[in-house]
């Protein structure tokens, strides 16, 4: 991995599982990750590779019957995993926030926009007054692009669209101003129109702010708009890490590879029509992985070294890393 | 109502972000494994097991009563009054020297008749209105939930004690008055099952090949309101056997000498300083009753469960 | 949110008037033509001469049906055969003893079951989980009539502590109320049990607490309030099984309420005092539907400010 004590989340080989009647599934299976200041860091893969209940670990919100099982969270170089509960109160929502994929039922619906952002200030700072509070969250809702923000305070979740509840979502996380933001799918659930203005205000604020953010999705299309750098997840390990543009030029794992040809292209030669591309195969049962590599199954460039043992995470130069035995090279890609 | 239970069937799909069901693709519904996997979540229910134990003792208690019975329930012998409890007398003797326990074994018969019976009865018809009034809709619906909603008003007991004062007091009527008050509960659960339904693909796709509507609704839409109202099936009977033995112990159910429970209690209450075997131990096997149902109602819910959700 | 109130309170009235229809039908129309059954009572002719002149019983029955609501709507309930009295007042001296009873019951089982609850769901299948839903079981499979008399057998005859019967103060309302409430509380345990772990598993739960909110206030402010919602619909539908319950109550503790009075009027066949009892307490069943429409619409946002999309 590349140096970095300039790091703001480190993550070394954490792994979570969860403990269900069918069998012990490792959802995050060692994986190490690194997010510096300011940078916008890509999680990718498809459902059920574990990214999302990566960043739960962060902030310690995987629900029963998972639990964090081993590796470091290391927030500016302090590990996260040994807090108490009065820290990891004091972490999140103040530290690292967090927004959800639903902002359809991300807010409570009994409770007013304002006195939720409100509850999100004044918890992590008891000297801020309700008056106070209220005019920083108008502000926040201005910023994050709400029209008539002090209205909105007044108003009740389900009064307001998907692509507003977001902003609100987002105006919740950021009130406290905090060095990371993990946004988990936040686009997946909205229309592409809104979609495009969601991230735009997330760079913007990005920008104004100096937060960093884990942007979680399975979109690669939303990647390349957004993301510094960029991790590609599958079966809870990570199994190519690189800058984004290296990334796209030139992916090395055969699934990043895969997930790039699913991408559909207008096909330039009219002539030679092209079918559209998947990947063979299924999203793995958790609960029952292959030994060896977890990709094998599906991919094709698999040889008998790959069922037999799991490669490591290799540099392969630019900051590049794989997880494979025969990653892609120039002349096989695409 | 519902108790929450980890499913059997939940997914290896742990990404919280994803809002879906819990079954799996290849958990597909078919009939004898959906019956199968239900069984297996009840029996790890060791409550809803003991329920379910008990209900049969009750049922074989009732069908071979005087197997069991050591005494002639209706004997009347005044030398062996109030009696206490013996090892001849398991839970001693009433104010006529009946034996009490014998008594309660032969109460077991009228008790889950008039839980089975009514119950049957009541929600046959509360599963016919409802089906119709759900599946036709418009004016019927309309005015079929008027009524019902009337009924459901109603405090049960004071229904039920209307028509028992109608009808005359008696344990044939008691089955009567249960299953006019009982309808209401079912009709709606059945008529909303059936909205919900009513514009599912393959409702309109059986109209489209010119299906009859009552086969469409016995066939289609019937099957599954079923693991519905097995729940509501087995958690009303105690409601009914509460019922009877409530009117019985107000003197406008069953009359003496039948053995019914409520009237047991009600018989015993004047000497329950001295002799508070008669007036409690009836009382016990109704608590021991409804808990067994309520048991095996509650176990069948919470295996049921994820299936009722979907 | 007015125009839902009015809108509730406009469908509760034919509600009502069908009930009281319903009970007429019942009572005056079915097998048992009432001179023939008093007759077969041995009731003497001076009466069964008093009750055929007021009831007109040659009358179409819709007419005697109208007859008797608009004389309901006058306060005029019609005179008891037993008792030559109205029936009007003999229920105004009842219904306050039944509403205190009620009351009472109510009292304990919200302030017992809505705690009890919420202990279960916070710590599931703990220790308290099991004591407080086995408590709640048990309240709802007991018959209240057998209660009734296992406390009273165990605190006044055995141990002397409560008086037996009757109320003629605050000590004697403590068994009844506790026997009718307990029930009620277990209903409403259970019910605040798995409404709250179903309101947990929501995702606004989840941002609640990645808001760094403490796990009290996550349970107190965010969840309460949403699992409290069909609580409070079924705190007022209670209404309806405590009264039902309260008649089984008066009759073990012979307290003088409207339960009491009923099953008096059924034993002497005294029509309409049963009428008369049976109406008051179906108006009070659906007066108690009704807060619970109206308090459930208050307390519910998505009901009170209804669902504007705002872009």
């Amino acid at each position: 991995m590349a140096g970095g004590s300039a790091s703001l989340l480190e993550i070394r080989d954490l792994r979570t599982s969860f403990f269900t009647k069918r069998g012990v599934v490792p959802a995050v299976d060692s994986v190490s990750l690194r997010v510096g200041q300011g940078e916008i860091v890509g999680l990718v893969g498809e459902s059920g590779c574990g990214k999302s209940v990566t960043s739960l670990s962060v902030l310690g919100l995987v629900a029963s019957p998972g639990k964090i099982i081993g590796g470091h969270i290391l927030y500016h170089g302090e590990d996260v995993l040994g807090f108490s509960a009065a820290r990891m109160r004091e972490l999140r929502g103040n530290k690292v926030s967090m927004i959800f994929q639903e902002p359809m039922t991300s807010l409570n619906p009994v409770y007013t926009i304002g006195k939720q952002v409100t509850e999100a200030l004044r918890s992590h700072d008891r000297m801020v007054g309700s008056k106070e509070a209220r005019l920083r969250a108008v502000e926040m809702l201005a910023r994050v692009g709400i029209s008539e923000p002090e209205s909105r305070l007044e108003a009740y979740p389900h009064q307001l669209s998907g692509g507003l509840r977001q902003r609100v979502m987002i105006a919740m996380a950021l009130i406290c101003k905090p060095g990371l933001l993990i946004a988990d799918e936040p686009t997946t659930a909205l229309d592409v129109t809104i979609e495009a203005q969601i991230l735009t205000l997330m760079r913007q604020l990005q920008r104004e702010i100096g937060s960093s953010i884990v942007l979680i999705t399975h979109n690669l299309g939303v990647v390349a708009e957004t993301c510094d750098r960029v991790y590609v997840m599958y079966a809870g390990r990570i199994v190519e890490e690189a800058d984004v543009f290296e990334l796209f030029d030139r992916p090395l794992h055969p699934y990043t590879n895969g997930l790039l040809r699913s991408i559909p292209r207008k096909n330039e030669d009219e002539s030679a029509p092209r079918r559209l591309y998947s990947i063979k195969g299924n999203v793995p049962d958790m609960a029952r992985l292959p030994a060896g590599c977890k990709f094998a199954p599906r991919c094709e460039r698999c040889v008998e070294a790959c069922t037999r043992a799991e490669p490591e995470l290799v540099d392969s130069g630019n900051g590049h890393f794989v997880r494979c035995f025969r990653p892609m090279s120039d002349e096989v890609k695409r | 109502m519902r108790t929450k239970h980890t499913s059997l069937l939940a997914t290896a799909n742990m990404d919280e972000a994803a809002a879906g069901s819990p079954l799996q693709e290849m958990d597909v519904l078919e009939k004898d494994s959906f019956w199968r996997s239900v069984a297996l979540s009840f029996i790890k229910n060791k409550l809803a097991l003991v329920g379910l134990i008990v209900v049969i003792l009750l049922v074989v208690l009732a069908i071979f009563a005087p197997a069991f019975a050591p005494h002639d329930p209706y004997k009347v012998d005044l030398n062996q009054q109030f009696k206490a409890p013996s090892t001849t007398y398991l839970v001693g003797t009433d104010m006529f020297g009946r034996d009490v326990l014998s008594r309660i074994i032969y109460g077991t018969r009228i008790s889950l008749l008039v839980g089975i019976v009514p119950t049957v009865i009541s929600m046959g018809i509360g599963i016919i209105l409802g089906l119709i009034a759900g599946y036709y809709g418009g004016k019927i619906d309309f005015g079929l939930m008027i009524v019902s909603d009337m009924v459901l008003s109603f405090p049960s007991l004071l229904l039920a004690m209307v028509v028992m004062y109608s009808l005359g007091a008696n344990l044939l009527n008691i089955f009567i008055a249960l299953s006019v008050v009982g309808w209401a509960g079912t009709a709606r659960v059945v008529r909303s099952q059936t909205l919900s339904l009513k514009n599912k693909e393959f409702v309109e796709a059986s109209k489209a090949i010119g299906t009859r509507n009552s086969k469409i609704m016995l066939g289609h839409v019937f099957p599954n309101c079923v693991p519905q109202l097995l729940v509501l099936f087995t958690l009303n009977i105690p409601g009914s056997i509460l019922s009877e033995a409530s009117l019985s112990f107000l003197g406008i159910g069953a009359q003496p000498p039948a053995s019914s429970w409520g009237l047991m209690v009600s018989n015993g209450r004047e000497y329950l300083f001295n002799a508070p075997w008669v007036a409690i131990s009836p009382g016990v096997a109704i608590l021991i009753t409804v808990l067994a149902f309520n048991f095996l109602g509650d176990g069948l819910r919470d295996a049921l469960d994820p299936y009722l959700k979907s | 949110m007015k125009r839902y109130v009015f809108k509730k309170i406009l469908v509760t009235v034919p509600i009502m008037i069908g009930m009281v229809f319903i009970t007429f039908i019942l009572l005056n129309v079915v097998p048992g033509d009432p001179i023939t059954l008093m007759m077969r009572e041995h009731i003497s002719p001076d009466v069964v001469a008093r009750v055929k002149g007021q009831m007109h019983l040659d009358d179409p029955v819709l007419l005697r049906f109208l007859r008797y609501l608009g004389g309901i709507l006058h306060g005029d309930f019609g005179i008891s055969y037993k008792l030559n009295r109205p029936v009007s007042y003999l229920l105004a001296s009842a219904f306050p003893n039944t509403l205190v009873l009620t009351l009472a019951a109510a009292l304990i089982s919200w302030i017992i079951g809505i705690p009890a609850g919420i202990l279960s769901a916070v710590r599931r299948y703990s220790f308290v989980d099991n004591f407080f839903m086995t408590f709640s079981l048990l309240g709802v499979s007991m018959p209240v009539f057998w209660s009734g008399l296992l406390f009273q057998y165990i605190f006044s005859l055995k141990l002397g502590l409560l008086p037996v019967a009757g109320l003629n103060g605050p000590l004697y309302l403590i068994m009844p109320a506790i026997v009718l409430g307990w029930s009620s509380a277990g209903t409403i345990a259970r019910l605040t049990r798995s409404s709250l772990l179903e309101v947990m598993r929501n995702d606004y739960i989840r941002t609640a607490r990645a808001k760094g909110l403490h796990e009290i206030r996550v349970i107190m402010n965010h969840a309460l309030k949403n699992s409290l919602l069909p609580v409070v619909t079924v705190m007022a539908l209670q209404v309806a099984g405590l009264l039902s319950g309260a008649v089984i109550t008066e009759s073990v503790f012979a307290i003088p309420g409207i339960g009491r009075v009923a099953v008096n009027a059924i034993q002497n066949r005294d029509m309409p005092l049963l009428q008369g009892s049976v109406v008051l307490t179906t108006f009070l069943v659906v007066a108690g539907n009704l807060v619970a429409d109206i308090l459930y619409a208050y307390l519910d946002p998505r009901i009170k400010y209804g669902a504007t999309e705002a872009k």
